[in-house]
């Protein structure tokens, strides 16, 4: 590595007031499972965008590793095939795309092969030296998940996780995708071992969700605004909804999605982040840290469930076969790759409480599911009925308590259900949507969440990734529910139409409490 | 009043309006239009629109075109910025004063995804043209922010300059429409300085400069060439001109001087001289009192075009190729209407989400754009830093390519090589501008210093107490 010339300062004056005002020092990007289909699908599509829209730093350069003998032609013609086909920004800018080319590279190491990494650590150093990339690398695990204990050991045993580096000298990161785990133990393990490589700031675990813009809005909604927040608990919050419904089956994931089921696809991630989001308190800032602290606080917040508590209180059923937009689908147990004898849940609600200040007594209802009416990822505020006693006279009991709901995905936005008067002589009332969308509000097309993710990898802000603590609290609820639910196994699991909101017995669960799913 | 529906490219619009409408009938005007567009919504969707309104725009125009060309971008930014919208066209005269306007109700998009703004032509004869204050602040809706966008260069100093910008949050101005640039930054730099506690400045030709700062910035990223940063001692800015005898226009060249010189601290020495014509030198000293030299260039014989006929033959162009950029184009929109593919909840086959097209950046890049060779009025072409640390010299180059539409950064410095660097340099469309300057709120500090540091360069004291 070049030397230094003298101390430099700390921080570019020039980028004062810019956009991107904190700095992108230049790294490597390095993603094992280079041929992989979320690399070709979501990782270089973002990576190439990120070079279009220009924060990125010249010396940026990605090193793919992978098992197939691939020159770094070959790579680069897959990689541009790939921005091709998925990126969002096409076609493809030929001047843009030859000078973010000439910075990938391929590097063919079976992951077990101890060997390779001396090739790639090689690779890396000579491209510090060519590129001027100053020794920091973003370690990307874009590979079947049981492959993740052979990289982090061999990356530490190759000395390029930089556990105890000083400042200044190069970092590293490692970015994990999901699952982490499969249950509490294996998210432990798999915990512990990154801990013997890397310090926790130097581990960003994905959660793609808390990329999406909508969700990072959450925060901005409830502490931006005046209004929100004085009523944003117990004495004024009825209920809340928390949706997330997926039209699609399992789109050939069988084999993952067999032994995962909806609890861990869904619940224990992509869902209790947002519960997270929607119920924490204030964060003293808006750190990394503090962030994460408050979310932790919820999640210790919510009792571990007990047996019949999970009886009651949780239902998950399986899709069968039938027919969705005029076209005929398989049932699950009849997808191929899934035993016809499986049980796996493709759906789950759940009524969840949260036993603090704020929240005491205010239920929580979860729902996820494959082939549902409809693709849709919301949180609904169901605010208490104010006394109808002014309006008695005119059904005052068909008045509808108001909703806030904040929509994730599709068509990210917020609506506010209110009551209002009918013009005219009488005093007839009706509810009103007042909605915001995100899209049109602001015009500009939201980033996909693997650009965000992917930046804030770069800048070393890990506010929007999964601490430790997190992941482990989110999978001791989530084992508490499996558990219960294999002793004794179930001899079978309620089945729903494609299409519908799912099996019967999740109306009951809500309708027990006197209240109502959502449409969909 | 009439709808006229018309859509363009995918984008379905329609008007609703009223002319001829004496002033003090405008209120009742545009509540007949938002009645009558309230019913159609009703009648189409089931579902009654919302009159809301975020902020006030006043454009004051010199000629029909740019009053047209306002009303455009007005339009093009509801669904962003959902506005009343004040266009003045004054036009004095010796005629009878005589004032007359059109109310209008402009719809953006169809069905349930419709955006209302509402707007207002004020045309002024005669003496009535130099009483525009009276005429618009009863208009403007209070309580929201204010925006007054001038096209064209302002009549500095002027009664109607400085009554409306006292009635605004925002002024906002374009440079590379002065007719005298030298004149015009040190005059904005002026008003700026005696209005500063009430309004801010913005410039469309900062922001078009962006990625040129980006750029520059973007060298000393790196923490092995920051050191270059404080030992500058030539700067070289190169600028479209077109041929010798043409008029020129530096501001982007001196906004980029200003920029540097106020982010890096350094000072115009006492007795400074300015520079005359269209290549000119400065010299100014760095935070350690080191001479930086400044040369401002002219690159003559290029072909020079506004920069806004340049944008709209490349979105016009766009329209008219089948695989235009899906982005900017019909097909973006198209894509949308199927649905394009339910995506998993776990997001990995989230196919992109497509709001409506936003104004566009009009990424003019690919082939088959004609006329490459036209280049908006006063570009930057190139940006040369020359630094010596410890005794080693480093250069650092951002140069426009030779397609006009692209830039490459160059760095040669002996510590820690940087690879050349192309990103595409979009020419942006008023509407695309004018929304950048709608969500500027307050000051935007690093601007108004850059903008003052270019005005002394061009020769403007501003602390000058007479305004
Ligand atoms: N794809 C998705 O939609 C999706 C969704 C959710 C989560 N994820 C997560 O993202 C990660 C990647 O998933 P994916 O679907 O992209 O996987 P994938 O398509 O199966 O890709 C795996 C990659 O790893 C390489 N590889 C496999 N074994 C190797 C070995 N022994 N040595 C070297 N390279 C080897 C493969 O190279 P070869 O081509 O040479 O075999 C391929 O490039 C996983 O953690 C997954 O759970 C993905």
């Amino acid at each position: 590595m070049a030397a230094t010339l003298v101390t430099p300062t700390a921080i570019n004056p020039l980028r004062a007031g810019m956009r991107g005002t904190r700095t992108i020092e230049p790294c490597v990007v390095v993603v094992f499972g280079a041929t992989g289909d979320l690399t070709h699908r979501k990782l270089i599509p973002a990576l190439y965008n990120l070079a279009l829209e220009q924060p990125m730093p010249a010396e940026l350069s990605v090193v793919g590793v992978g098992r197939r003998p691939l020159d770094n032609n070959e790579f680069r013609q897959q990689a541009l095939d790939a921005v091709d086909k998925f990126s969002r920004r096409r076609p493809v800018n030929p001047n843009v795309w030859e000078t973010f080319s000439r910075g990938l590279f391929y590097c063919q190491a079976p992951f077990d092969d101890p060997d390779g990494y001396v090739r790639l650590k090689n690779l890396l150093d000579q491209l510090d030296r060519d590129r001027g990339t100053l020794g920091n690398r973003i370690f990307y695990l874009s590979t079947q998940p049981s492959y993740y204990p052979t990289i982090i050991e061999n990356l530490r045993e190759a000395d390029m996780a930089r556990r105890g580096r000083p400042p200044g000298s190069g970092w590293a990161r490692i970015v994990v995708e999901k699952p982490f785990g499969h249950n509490l133990e294996s998210a432990q393990g798999l915990n512990d071992l990154l801990s013997t490589a890397f310090r926790e700031d130097q581990i960003f675990r994905i959660d793609h969700y808390l990329g999406k813009e909508t969700v990072q809005n959450i925060m901005v909604l409830r502490f931006g605004n005046g209004v929100f927040e004085p009523i944003w608990n117990r004495r004024y919050i009825d209920s809340v909804q928390i949706t997330a419904a997926e039209s699609l089956g399992i789109e050939g994931r069988a084999a993952y999605y067999n032994e995962a089921g909806a609890l861990r696809d869904m619940i224990q991630n992509h869902v209790m982040q947002l519960l997270a989001l929607v119920a924490m308190e204030p964060p003293a800032n808006f750190g990394a840290d503090s962030v994460r602290d408050e979310k932790v606080k919820v999640l210790r917040s919510i009792p571990p469930m007990r047996e019949a508590e999970i009886v009651a209180d949780t239902v998950r059923g399986q899709y069968g076969a039938g027919w969705i937009g005029g076209e005929h689908v398989p049932g699950f147990v009849e997808e191929s790759g899934i035993p016809p004898t499986s049980r796996t849940e493709t759906f789950v609600a759940l009524k969840l409480q949260i036993d603090n200040w704020r929240w005491a007594g205010v239920p929580f209802y979860i729902r996820t599911g494959k082939r549902l009416t409809k693709r849709i990822t919301e949180v609904a505020i169901q605010f208490r009925r104010p006394p109808y006693l002014l309006f008695r006279d005119i059904g005052a009991d068909k008045l509808q308590s108001n909703v806030l709901s904040l929509r994730i995905q599709p068509n990210e936005g917020i609506s506010l259900r209110v009551e209002a008067k009918v013009p005219g002589q009488e005093m007839r009332i009706r509810p009103v949507n007042m909605e915001f969308f995100y899209g049109r509000a602001f015009g500009v097309e939201p980033p996909e969440a693997y650009e965000r993710l992917l930046l804030d990898c770069m800048y070393g802000d890990s506010t929007l990734f999964t601490r430790r603590d997190e992941t482990e609290l989110a999978w001791g609820l989530v084992d508490s529910i499996a558990h219960a639910w294999d002793h004794p196994p179930a001899t079978g699991i309620p089945r729903y139409e494609p299409g519908t909101s799912g099996p019967r017995e999740a109306d009951t669960l809500i309708e027990r409490d006197e209240r109502t799913w959502r449409r969909l | 009043m009439t709808e006229i529906d018309t859509t363009i490219g995918a984008v379905e619009r329609g008007d609703y309006r009223a002319e001829h409408v004496a002033l003090a009938d405008v209120e009742s005007a545009l509540d007949g239009l938002w009645r009558e567009a309230n019913e159609q919504a009703l009648a189409s969707t089931g579902t009654p629109i919302t009159r809301n309104t975020v902020l006030t725009l006043v454009a004051c125009a010199s000629d029909a075109e740019q009053a047209q060309a306002a009303l455009d971008a007005s339009d093009e930014v509801t669904a962003q910025h959902p506005a009343r919208t004040i266009v003045l066209l004054p036009q004095p005269s010796d005629d009878p004063p005589r004032i007359e306007t059109t109310a209008t109700v402009h719809r953006e998009g169809s069905g349930r995804a419709a955006c209302y703004s509402e707007a207002i032509v004020v045309d002024a004869f005669g003496d009535a043209a130099r009483h525009m204050p009276g005429v618009v602040l009863p208009l403007v809706v209070s309580g929201l922010p204010t925006f007054l966008w001038w096209l064209g260069e302002p009549p500095w100093g002027s009664v109607l300059l400085d009554a409306l910008v006292d009635g605004a949050d925002r002024l906002i101005l374009d440079s590379c429409e002065f007719d005298d640039p030298d004149r015009g930054l040190g005059r904005a730099a002026e008003l700026m300085r005696h209005k500063q506690s009430r309004v801010a400045l913005s410039d469309f030709n900062w922001t078009r400069q962006a990625p040129w700062r980006e750029l520059v910035a973007q060298f000393f990223d790196s923490a092995n060439l920051r050191p270059y940063l404080t030992s500058i001692d030539r700067v070289t800015v190169e600028y479209a001109a077109g041929e010798e005898e043409d008029p020129v226009n530096t501001a982007q060249a001196y906004l980029l001087i200003g920029w540097l010189a106020s982010r890096l601290g350094w000072s115009l020495p006492s007795g400074f001289r300015r520079g005359f014509g269209p290549t000119r030198q400065h010299t100014l000293h760095d935070q350690n009192g080191r001479l930086v030299l400044v040369e401002v260039d002219a690159r003559f014989g290029m072909r020079q075009a506004s920069w806004f006929a340049i944008e709209q033959r490349q979105r016009h162009q766009r329209a008219l190729r089948p695989d235009g950029d899906p982005e900017t184009s019909g097909a973006h929109a198209a894509l949308g209407a199927n649905g394009h593919g339910e995506a998993s909840a776990d997001g990995h086959r989230d196919a992109p989400t497509t709001p409506p097209t936003p104004p566009t950046s009009g990424d003019g890049f690919g082939p088959g754009i004609a006329d490459a060779g036209e280049i908006g009025r006063g570009a930057l072409m190139s940006v040369r830093l020359h630094a010596i640390a410890d005794g080693r010299p480093g250069i650092f180059i951002v140069a426009r390519d030779e397609d006009l539409a692209h830039a490459t950064t160059l760095c040669q410095a002996e510590v820690g090589a940087q690879p050349p660097h192309t990103v595409h340099l979009p020419t942006l469309g008023e509407s695309a501008l004018l929304h950048s300057q709608l969500e500027l709120m307050g000051h935007d500090t690093v601007y108004e210093e850059a903008l003052d540091t270019a005005a002394r360069l061009v020769g403007h004291d501003t602390r000058r107490p007479a305004y």
